[in-house]
């Protein structure tokens, strides 16, 4: 938690524009010497390979908790891919990942979905299942199959469906409600499961300006821990205004290699987003906010 | 995504691996012309006799094999394609059933049809059960599980009705069996003709059919988007497979798995897109069907074959499936799930209570009520103490079947995701049947103590075998299905064998086929009840898998669930059910389908109530249906399991005809 300032003042002397990041460019060892607290997710030379391709190359990362993370990069880059390796779906091919200082494969599967939430790209369908049903699957960590549903568990299930909007929704079935309303019924699950770190693949894809804006508000305040715990996120985001308006750091991945690393905002150069979409980008102020704001030359 | 660099490597492998299954054709059809049985007697009329022999009988049949391969292979390609459905085949949609009902009909009522013409009677069996699959789909815009479910039903409930008519009137009947499990025997080139010029057709349609082909794996809004106009495409490519279907069911008899299998093996040797599977599939059935036929002609020594070569194929086919499976590729096509709940029950324990009351009341009724020999009557007193000793056990029998069965059919289609996974698809039954048919062969007069030891054997090897394929493909829900059909292909492969051979074990594999309650004695129905309480008590614990299980494996490891432990825990026990109550209800009973079915539809949400729910409806049902099967043909019995196809499919299809107006 302490990490988030250090974080970014330990690299003041990064410079803008041209430098390329080195692979290991989160391993700041000013922070991690100074950090007495190992990192939340730590990845050494982790890499995926299907039938002889390369998906992922080695890659190693750290990321400490309490921040929200953006993966970005042009589709087919591997960062769905390595979301997977983190959220356990997809063993990696080669190397090793660490959560809270545990090899991944350690981690027993109910306890580690009690720390960490998952949402696939693809919702399933849910085969006439309401809304809050859908949401109380989230509990299922904590009770086990057998175990009380108990007063706790009530009383997420409905600050979840409360948080995102759903109140009006909670008896309607899933499959009848529109893209947006089944995208934020999805991430109430994950707030239900009361993990400590959420991995979001695309939450807003379905979403309208005004949803997304919701969702992504949603995220940032969980991060800044206006209700318990403070959460760390990792989220897929197609859009890089959106990405670095959301996110603390970004990390973009261009075929399945890590091509930079680094705060939110000193992401938004011209050179380093063309040379993360292979397409000429400009940059400019926000008018009213001065944040930057990239746009496609 | 996939880097075609890297996967032609496999292609090759896969296409050398065919062309040598080609060489192993061509190999066995030789030894077929080399070992042609001798001829006495003058030399020249030997050799003009050997000629009619070769040009009359071997090649034609040659000719037909391949023939009806292919017109089976691209039938079943098409379906899949436009149902979406891995597992639709010629004979999901009724094909098959409906022209076996409809020669039995004819041999039964009207002999004179049937010598007219065998194949129109045949064919227009099979048209009318698909016109009527059709019929029933309609509103709903042929919607693929619709289109699917109709079709198991009417099959099974066709199919019922045949065993029915073979049991009242077998004498007459009996050789159908032989057609039934599809016979190659020539006399001359028609066949091949016939078959040969539909299959011309077919192809041709198919070419002209494959742009709206490709656009119809969309979804339904994708492809209508795309300006394909989708009920009436589907309806045109429905129409040319049962075409191509029908022209073979009428020639050559009953051969069913290619259709299944062609795309399947055609799929898992890298075909991808439309047009790759819908060539590959008329060759690769083709082929299987050439060899299958080659193989059968081989084993039998010149007079009649030993088993028929529809048979053959179920025997070859399927385990060359189930080694198969673990290679094929990920990505097969989404099953779509069943378009939304139509309405919800808001309080579905009383609903439950309500069910259990009306079993309750049917139970008793079944109990005192019944037939005499002057007609109906309500028993009480003293006669009703001495009817009670046999009625008692076969009520206590029928409602735990139907309850065993009835959850049995809600955990497979939780636990797949697929509407059309009753416990009959595990292949369990079909095992069990195999194992009754081992017993009845070696010893005819066999007692129920070792036909019930029988049954359980084979109901187990059938299940150890399907798990171990499941688990080595990592319980995947597609997998577990395939796995399942395979062995239920075999398993009645054997089983139609065995009728073949008319045997006086025959009559009582029928018999059990049918499903019959009658000869249930106290004990078993002892038996009965206390192992369903014993595998139905753990489901409530197990329901919270349930719910989360059709969410996919992604959804199920990220909740931190078990996921590979939870399907090996679920089939295992939907196995057993399934295994237990197939030896007193038969494997056709249609209930495992139908509880499911008329419990989602009544609105029971997912969760505990839906599988209970399930069971009771499945309990309801085949107490019915017992109660009408002791009464209805007075003093006669009919048997249970085909009573509750009789009464069941057709509620479901009701059902599913009217849940039509209101989606989503």
């Amino acid at each position: 938690m302490v990490d988030h300032a250090r974080h970014i003042a330990g690299r003041p002397d990064m410079e803008a524009g041209r430098e390329t990041f080195p692979a290991s460019g989160a391993l700041n060892p000013d922070a991690s010497a100074a950090s007495a607290k190992a990192p939340l997710w730590s990845m050494q030379q982790v890499g995926f390979h299907v039938a002889g391709r390369e998906i992922l190359a080695p890659l190693s990362l750290e990321l400490s908790a309490g921040r929200v993370y953006g993966l970005i990069g042009p589709n087919g880059s591997g960062k769905s891919t390595l979301l997977k390796i983190l959220a356990r779906q997809l063993a990696p091919g080669t190397g090793e990942v660490r959560f809270e200082g545990q090899s991944l494969k350690e981690w027993r599967g109910r306890a580690f979905a009690r720390r960490v939430a998952y949402m696939p790209q693809f919702m399933p369908p849910s085969d006439g299942m309401s809304v809050r049903e859908l949401v109380a699957l989230g509990r299922y960590p904590w009770h086990g199959a057998l175990g009380r549903f108990g007063a706790e568990d009530r009383r997420m299930v409905e600050s979840a469906i409360r948080r995102t909007g759903l109140a009006h929704f909670e008896d309607r079935a899933v499959d009848s409600l529109s893209g947006g309303e089944r995208q934020r019924a999805w991430l109430a699950l994950m707030l239900a499961q009361g993990a400590g770190c959420l991995l979001l693949d695309e939450p807003t894809s379905a979403l309208d300006i005004a949803h997304q804006m919701e969702v992504l508000t949603i995220i940032r305040e969980l991060c800044a821990g206006h209700e318990g715990e403070r959460m760390s996120v990792i989220v897929i985001l197609h859009d890089i205004n959106l990405a670095a308006r959301t996110c603390d750091e970004l990390i973009a991945l261009r075929g399945g290699r890590l091509v930079a690393h680094g705060p939110a905002q000193e992401m938004m150069q011209p050179e380093r987003l063309a040379a993360i979409y292979g397409l000429p980008m400009g940059v400019i102020a926000h008018p009213v906010s001065g944040k930057p704001l990239s746009y496609v030359l | 995504m996939a880097d075609l660099a890297l996967v032609r490597p496999f292609a090759v492998r896969r296409g050398m691996a065919w062309g040598a299954l080609f060489l192993l054709g061509l190999v066995l059809f030789a030894l077929v012309l080399v070992r042609r049985p001798e001829l006495a007697g003058d030399p020249a009329t030997v050799r003009r006799l050997g000629d009619v022999l070769l040009w009359h009988s071997l090649v034609p049949r040659a000719a037909t094999a391949l023939l009806a391969g292919a017109a089976l292979g691209l039938s079943g390609a098409l379906l899949q394609r436009v149902l979406r459905n891995p597992i639709a085949d010629p004979s999901t949609l009724g094909i098959a059933a409906g022209a076996q009902l409809a020669l039995v009909l004819a041999l039964a009522f009207a002999p004179a049809l049937v010598a007219f013409s065998r194949e129109g009677t045949a064919f227009a069996g099979g048209v009318a059960a698909v016109g009527l699959v059709m019929a029933l789909s309609w509103r709903r815009d042929f919607e693929p599980v619709t289109v699917v479910v109709a079709g198991m039903t009417l099959s099974l409930m066709a199919g019922a009705a045949s065993a029915a008519l073979i049991l009242a009137r077998g004498d007459y009947v009996f050789s159908l069996f032989i057609w039934g499990a599809g016979s190659l025997h020539q006399q001359n080139w028609q066949p091949a003709l016939v078959i040969g010029t539909r299959l011309a057709l077919g192809v041709l349609a198919a070419v002209l059919l494959l742009r709206p082909l490709n656009v119809l794996a969309l979804n339904d809004a994708g492809a209508r988007s795309l300006g394909v106009a989708v009920g009436g495409m589907r309806c045109l490519v429905i129409a040319v497979a049962v075409w191509l279907a029908a022209s073979v069911v009428s020639q050559v008899g009953v051969i069913g798995f290619v259709g299944l299998a062609a795309p399947a093996f055609a799929r898992v040797s890298g075909a991808r897109r439309p047009g790759e599977v819908l060539l590959a599939a008329p060759l690769i059935g083709a082929l299987l069907l050439w060899i299958a036929d080659g193989a059968v002609q081989l084993a039998s020594a010149g007079d009649g074959d030993v088993i028929p070569t529809g048979a053959a194929v179920g025997l070859i086919g399927g385990p060359l499936l189930l080694w198969l499976l673990p290679r094929l590729p990920h990505h097969a096509p989404p099953m779509q799930a069943a378009a939304g709940t139509r309405r919800r029950l808001r309080r579905p324990g009383r609903a439950l209570l309500v069910l259990l009351a009306a079993t309750g009341v049917a139970g008793v009724a079944a109990l005192v009520m019944g037939r005499d020999l002057d007609g109906w009557a309500l028993a009480s007193g003293p006669v009703l103490a001495e009817l009670a000793v046999f009625r008692l056990p076969r009520i206590v029998a029928a409602v735990a079947a139907g309850g065993l069965l009835g959850a049995a059919g809600a955990i497979m289609q939780r636990l797949t995701g697929n509407p059309l996974a009753g416990p009959e698809v595990l292949g369990v039954g079909a095992g069990a049947g195999v194992g009754l048919a081992a017993a009845l062969t070696l010893d005819p007069g066999a007692g129920t103590a070792l036909l019930v030891g029988a049954s359980a054997a084979g109901a187990l090897g059938a299940l150890v075998i399907v798990l171990v394929v499941a688990a080595l493909t990592g319980f995947g829900p597609e997998r577990l299905l395939l796995a399942g059909i395979a062995l239920g292909c075999m398993g009645l492969a054997i089983l139609s064998a065995v009728f073949a051979t008319g045997g006086p074990g025959s009559f009582r594999l029928l018999a059990w086929m049918s499903g019959s309650t009658d000869k249930v004695g106290v004990d078993e129905a002892r038996l009965m009840a206390v192992a369903a309480l014993v595998l139905l008590a753990p489901v409530p614990l197990l329901v919270r898998w349930l719910d989360i299980l059709p969410l996919g494996a992604a959804v199920g490891t990220s909740l931190g669930m078990p996921v590979t432990v939870g399907r090996l825990a679920l089939s295992l026990l939907a196995a057993l059910m399934t295994a237990l109550s197939a030896f007193f209800v038969g494997p056709l009973s249609l209930v495992g389908l139908i509880g499911p079915h008329v419990a989602r539809l009544a609105g029971f949400a997912p969760g505990r109530a839906f599988v209970l729910a399930s069971a009771l409806i499945g309990a309801a049902v085949l107490l019915v249906a017992d109660w009408l099967a002791r009464s209805l043909a007075f003093p006669y019995q009919l048997p249970t399991g085909l009573m509750a196809a009789l009464i069941g499919g057709p509620y479901l299809i009701w059902l599913l005809q009217r849940g039509g107006g209101e989606n989503g």
